[in-house]
């Protein structure tokens, strides 16, 4: 009940044979030690706190086997800074106050990750497109106001720079 | 809670090899598309996991297209890209409201519009849209291919026509009439979250300012997962179309639907819904269906 399966998460090929009903989550927390995507609600698909972007779009990672996953591109919140630069979305979280506890984050920026390939700074729009993301600490005003500043200062890139910000 | 050991995973990439999974392993094997119910229900153990038939890369299945005026609409179509199409967008807004209004975005992003109509939760959003569409399914089995009615593919509540040895291919939707406009509109404790009430009304417009013909489909009924609203379709069809006639459904409407209670709301909450929310989809619709197309 094993398969072999190579996945590329955040630009690094990982070859590792795993359990048919290990689920992406715990293929990226155990199999790979990358702790940074988080598991909120017991695996039930509800908190959003797993959020990875898959082929270039977010999901549940909790809501994914890992054999589903071979040969696909995943992105993880240890693959969004670049080197000690943090991403704009990253930056504005800090500028923002945009965690307390912090444990929702990742799951916070790689939704929004996704929604700022095409940057809009609407703040409903913004709350639309976070609402499969549950944070217990902030109340959202301060998440939403660092969503708007990324998007405002990725806005403004020439499109060749944001673009390196958006690998997957 | 974790699933259980998952004895046999398949990943096809033609729809023959799928077909032939299918046919072979039967009602042992549960199809693997978005996995946004079918997951959950692993981990909840709710049902077993002998094998999965993991239709992901059967990319012949994720294709829409026009045939014969209306729109196929491939089984691993994606409620996002389903949400986001104009051609839908223009053509068959119900469906393209159900949509948007289903789950989060994470989830949209991998969940099949196919796969909520084959889950057939009562509170689904996708297919009392589809029905009031008068959309259709497109069958795979051993036997071959076959059609059929929406409203004959959903019996009850998480109880489909579906062979243990067939799949969905797509669900089809027939070219609407000129002067045709449709909406799905959805009440919920929060956004997007199960339907309490849900209405998808898709009408066209005939002379005279009357509306010529009108289907209207309730969800979030523990009766049936497509509650089609015939005595109000009665009462509209035909009908000059004005204030009057909504205000009157106001009062009348809610009379005529079972309602139950449940832990999001009571029967008499619900019937207070299916008064505001009748005259509500049948208004939008009306006035989608002056942009023609619908």
């Amino acid at each position: 009940m094993n398969r072999a399966i190579t996945v590329r998460v955040n630009g690094t090929l990982h070859h590792e044979t795993v359990d048919h009903r290990l689920l992406l989550s715990d293929f990226l927390r155990e199999t790979l030690g990358l702790t940074g995507t988080h598991v909120g609600c017991g695996y039930e698909g509800r908190c959003g706190v797993c959020t990875v972007v898959y082929e270039g779009v977010a999901i549940k990672s909790c809501l994914m086997l890992a054999v589903q996953a071979d040969g696909a591109a995943v992105l993880s919140v240890e693959g969004l800074a670049r080197g000690e630069e943090l991403h704009p979305l990253q930056r504005a979280m800090h500028d923002c106050h945009g965690l307390q506890c912090g444990f929702c984050t990742p799951g916070f920026l790689l939704t929004m990750y996704e929604f700022l390939k095409t940057p809009v700074s609407d703040p409903n729009t913004i709350r639309a497109a976070m609402n499969g993301v549950l944070c217990r600490c902030t109340g959202y005003v301060h998440i939403v106001a660092a969503v708007e500043q990324a998007a405002r200062e990725l806005a403004q890139m020439d499109p060749d720079e944001r673009a390196r910000w958006f690998p997957l | 809670m974790y699933p259980e050991p998952i004895e046999q995973y398949f990943q096809p990439t033609t729809l023959a090899a799928a077909l032939q999974l299918v046919a072979t392993h039967g009602s042992a094997a549960h199809i693997l598309a978005g996995g946004q119910s079918l997951v959950p229900a692993l981990k909840a153990r709710a049902v077993p996991a002998r094998a999965l038939i993991d239709i992901n890369r059967v990319t012949e299945l994720a294709t829409l297209t026009t045939r014969a005026g209306g729109l196929w609409l491939g089984a691993l179509l994606r409620l996002t890209a389903v949400a986001r199409d104009p051609l839908i967008g223009r053509t068959a807004s119900a469906l393209a409201d159900a949509a948007a209004a289903l789950g989060d975005r994470q989830v949209r992003n991998r969940a099949t519009l196919v796969g909520s109509i084959v889950w057939a939760m009562h509170w689904g959003d996708i297919a009392p849209a589809a029905a009031a569409l008068d959309a259709r399914l497109c069958l795979a089995g051993p036997a071959g291919r076959r059609e059929v009615g929406i409203e004959s593919f959903v019996v009850g509540p998480q109880l489909t026509v579906l062979g243990a040895q067939e799949m969905v291919l797509a669900l089809l939707l027939p070219a609407p009439p000129p002067h045709t406009g449709s909406c799905y509109l959805k009440h919920g404790r929060v956004v997007q979250d199960r339907a309490t009430l849900g209405i998808a009304v898709c009408l066209t417009r005939g002379p005279e300012g009357r509306c010529a013909e009108v289907r209207i489909a309730l969800g979030g009924l523990a009766q049936h997962p497509i509650c089609r609203a015939t005595q109000i379709e009665e009462r509209v069809r035909g009908q000059i179309f004005n204030a009057a006639l909504l205000e009157d459904l106001k009062h009348w409407a809610s009379t005529t639907i079972t309602t139950h209670t449940d832990e999001l709301a009571s029967a008499a909450y619900r019937r207070q819904l299916i008064g505001v929310y009748v005259p509500r989809a049948l208004e939008l619709a009306w006035q989608r269906s002056a942009e023609s197309g619908r």
